[in-house]
């Protein structure tokens, strides 16, 4: 018990907690959105893609969030873009994102001279070396979502169930559209370092699947998702610490045996 | 008094395969016009431009005056099969959705609350309205869509097939229902059954890339062959029935 009061102190560890409460809030709002949608596959091909920004601020010496964002809003764009105006079929211009955007990441990496010694940290997170000034980024990226889903919860919700009828109606639905790719581009890159570009969908499906268990309406899915990435995450955080294993994979683990347990008491109890 | 909505000479088509050509209709207040003909006909296609969903190659769709320019407000029923039915929406978001075509807006969220809630009592689903659409049957479904089209009160009502997925009991309530809001609103209604449809409704258009206009509700066999609507009737008296064809058993 002191162990843990004495971890509590260190700076590190707050900010990893603080890390877990941000990427619990916006993961589990944004994670609604992308499941409910079905757009889980487009999310995964735009955090790939920002590996090739990742690679490239490598190369050129900037920091390695800012590439991430950049290529992560112009795949997502370029995905949306490809699919509704050039007429390419979805699955297909999602793979052309993806690969392309890995394919830059390793070229520009291998290019890069000397050895690139954060890189697993990219692919694989660290929830335990966030910076101050990811925390303040993954802040105001919570804010902005709160906000937006807050002013526009209706139309985004309605969008996302039946489109058409939202078209019809006159709403603006390829400008929200962009707007929650561009968002989702964002709360991928912003929580790559708590989870990885490899994990990162995990954060943003296993809580919502969980939280399916227990309701199908799009708000309370929205907060139970947020509770139970919480719950995951903090859990993964103490076992990875205390047993000395990658915090990324652990809090994947820790999620998937919330979801497992939960899925099969539900199972019995029938 | 100018109709709701006039269309002339519209043509439409997807990848230069015209879908719909030359299709002139004039919907006017209390209209009850039943549209029928073959699927891949182009039913949906007319409903889809009439709603600004696709955009006509040729020809017009004018608006009266007294309608806003912004939006369109007619009530919509979809085709539900293209709907994810395990959206996590509950029945009286559905239903409040509606909202969106309002041509007033509603005072509040409480006023439009309770006319969702009314609309549902209405049709007789008001003790579903927590659940989730995934939950529904068929034609609960269908009352639900039929509740959101409605929230609005629309000056122009468009039903695409609302008869799938239910059973012949609700059938006829939903066209009971559907008569007595013709008393104040225009119909449009999508149906694949020409027999059941056609004791409801005033005027019947057959839409097979062309438009053919009857200006009654009385369609006969020799109508359908003039216009190539490849649909089969026989008659008991009035009322035409659709039937099918002789299945061939392998």
């Amino acid at each position: 018990m002191s162990e843990l009061i004495e971890l509590l102190g260190y700076d590190f560890f707050q900010k990893a907690l603080l890390a877990a409460v941000f990427a619990s809030i916006s993961c589990g709002i944004a994670g609604t959105y992308i499941v409910s949608r079905r757009i889980v596959f487009i999310s995964g091909g735009i955090t790939h893609s920002s590996f090739g920004g990742i690679g490239l601020a490598f190369l050129l010496g900037f920091n390695p969030l800012v590439g991430a964002v950049l290529f992560a809003v112009l795949s997502a764009l370029g995905i949306q873009f490809f699919t509704s105006q050039a007429g390419i079929r979805e699955d297909s211009s999602i793979a052309i994102w993806w690969s392309l955007g890995m394919a830059l990441g390793v070229i520009f990496v291998f290019m890069t001279p000397g050895y690139t010694p954060n890189l697993m940290s990219y692919l694989f997170g660290n929830i335990l070396t966030v910076s101050r000034g990811e925390l303040w980024a993954m802040l105001l990226l919570n804010l902005l979502l709160l906000a937006i889903f807050y002013f526009f919860f209706r139309k985004i919700l309605y969008i996302a169930f039946d489109e058409e009828f939202a078209r019809a109606a006159g709403i603006r639905v390829n400008f929200f559209n962009y707007l929650m790719i561009t968002l989702i581009a964002l709360t991928v890159v912003l929580n790559i370092r708590v989870v990885g570009i490899i994990l990162i969908l995990s954060l943003l499906t296993i809580p919502q699947a969980t939280a399916n268990l227990f309701t199908r309406d799009f708000r309370k899915l929205m907060l139970l998702s947020v509770f139970f990435a919480f719950a995951g995450t903090l859990s993964g955080l103490f076992v990875s610490y205390f047993l000395n294993i990658p915090s990324g994979a652990t809090i994947i683990f820790t999620l998937i045996i919330i979801f497992g347990a939960l899925r099969g008491f539900q199972f019995l109890r029938r | 008094m100018k109709p709701l909505v006039d269309i002339q000479h519209l043509t439409v088509a997807y990848d230069g395969e015209p879908v719909l050509q030359e299709v002139n209709l004039q919907i006017a207040d209390r209209d009850f016009i039943g549209m029928i003909g073959p699927n891949g006909g182009g039913k949906t296609t007319l409903l889809k431009a009439i709603l600004g969903l696709v955009k006509p190659l040729a020809g017009s769709i004018v608006f009266r005056d007294d309608l806003p320019r912004t939006q369109r407000p007619f009530g919509y029923l979809p085709q539900v099969k293209h709907l994810d039915k395990k959206f996590p929406i509950t029945v009286t978001d559905v239903v409040r959705s509606g909202a969106l075509m309002c041509e007033k807006p509603f005072r509040n969220k409480r006023e439009e609350l309770e006319k969702a809630l009314s609309l549902l009592d209405e049709m007789g689903v008001a003790d579903i309205r927590h659940k989730a659409i995934g939950e529904l049957s068929g034609g609960q479904m269908q009352r639900v869509f039929l509740c959101r089209a409605l929230l609005s009160n629309p000056r122009l009502l468009i039903l695409d097939e609302p008869d799938t997925f239910v059973d012949n009991r609700f059938e006829g309530e939903l066209y009971e229902k559907l008569r007595q809001l013709n008393r104040e609103m225009a119909i449009l209604l999508v149906s694949h059954d020409v027999g059941t449809i056609s004791g409801y409704v005033k005027t019947i258009a057959c839409v097979n890339r062309f438009l053919h206009y009857h200006p009654s509700n009385i369609i006969t066999a020799r109508d359908l062959e003039i216009y190539n609507c490849p649909l089969q009737i026989i008659f008991h008296g009035e009322v035409p029935h659709t039937v099918l064809k002789t299945h061939h058993h392998e």
